[in-house]
């Protein structure tokens, strides 16, 4: 399993359009992509609505969870949508 | 003044099923009505509709705009319509709330995380199907919506 730390950086928060980018992105992957807040709870990264029930907002950080066949190219899609603030 | 984000009379009740084609276009005419998009803002919803659908599960969907669209969002607003018998959304999906979606800023991602904690409950789901006021709907997503 890799794991990793990111912050939001969208101005307004992990929105619907953010949301919707990395769910797009990651569904392709066969790997089991988490995101889990701080508090530990955490969501499908291919669920638009588990997403959006994490609630996130700009300057949070999260920790991603990528387990699989295909988990390293995951996590690389997935640093890129970071690097690019989900082409925000 | 600022506008509500979710006026009372944009909360449609009992809509007979049609295709989600039509859905799309009736919230987006909606939020046209109700001055939070401009009329183009409805062709976004089409496009964002056939790149990648916004049926979220549950019975949800969650028509917007592409991006590329966000500048015909005059303010950010919500309109909900409500379908009792359904409408297709495809691969098997039946929207029973289609949840229409100007977003400018972040006032409307409180209402929608406490709607997506809403729906994680299947029973809230009917509950939210068979409501007969727009108050019911927005006391059940206020009380069941909560982390």
């Amino acid at each position: 399993m890799l794991s990793r730390q990111f912050t939001i950086q969208n101005q307004y928060g992990f929105h619907l359009r953010p949301a919707q980018v990395m769910v797009e992105k990651m569904t392709p992957f066969e790997a089991k992509v988490t995101v889990k807040k701080a508090d530990g709870t955490g969501a499908d990264a291919k669920s638009l609505l588990g997403l959006m029930s994490l609630g996130l907002t700009g300057g949070q950080t999260v920790r991603v969870e990528i387990s699989g066949r295909d988990e390293e190219r995951a996590m690389a899609a997935m640093e890129e949508l970071f690097k690019n603030n989900f082409g925000e | 003044m600022k506008k509500q984000i979710l006026m009372p009379e944009n909360i449609l009740l009992n809509l007979k099923t049609e295709p989600k084609e039509q859905a799309i276009e009736r919230a987006g005419s909606l939020l046209v009505k109700s001055r939070y998009v401009t009329p183009r803002y409805i062709e976004g919803m089409k496009e964002r509709e056939k790149k990648f659908t916004t049926y979220i599960g549950n019975g949800i969907a969650i028509p917007h705009g592409v991006n590329e669209y966000k500048k015909e969002i005059l303010e950010t607003g919500l309109v909900i319509l409500q379908y009792p018998e359904g409408v297709d959304f495809g691969k098997g999906n039946t929207a029973y709330l289609v949840i229409g979606i100007a977003g400018k800023g972040d006032e409307h991602l409180g209402l929608l995380t406490k709607l997506a904690l809403t729906v994680q409950d299947k029973n809230n789901v009917e509950r939210l199907r068979y409501a007969k006021t727009g108050g019911e709907i927005l006391s059940i997503i206020e009380k069941e919506g909560i982390a």
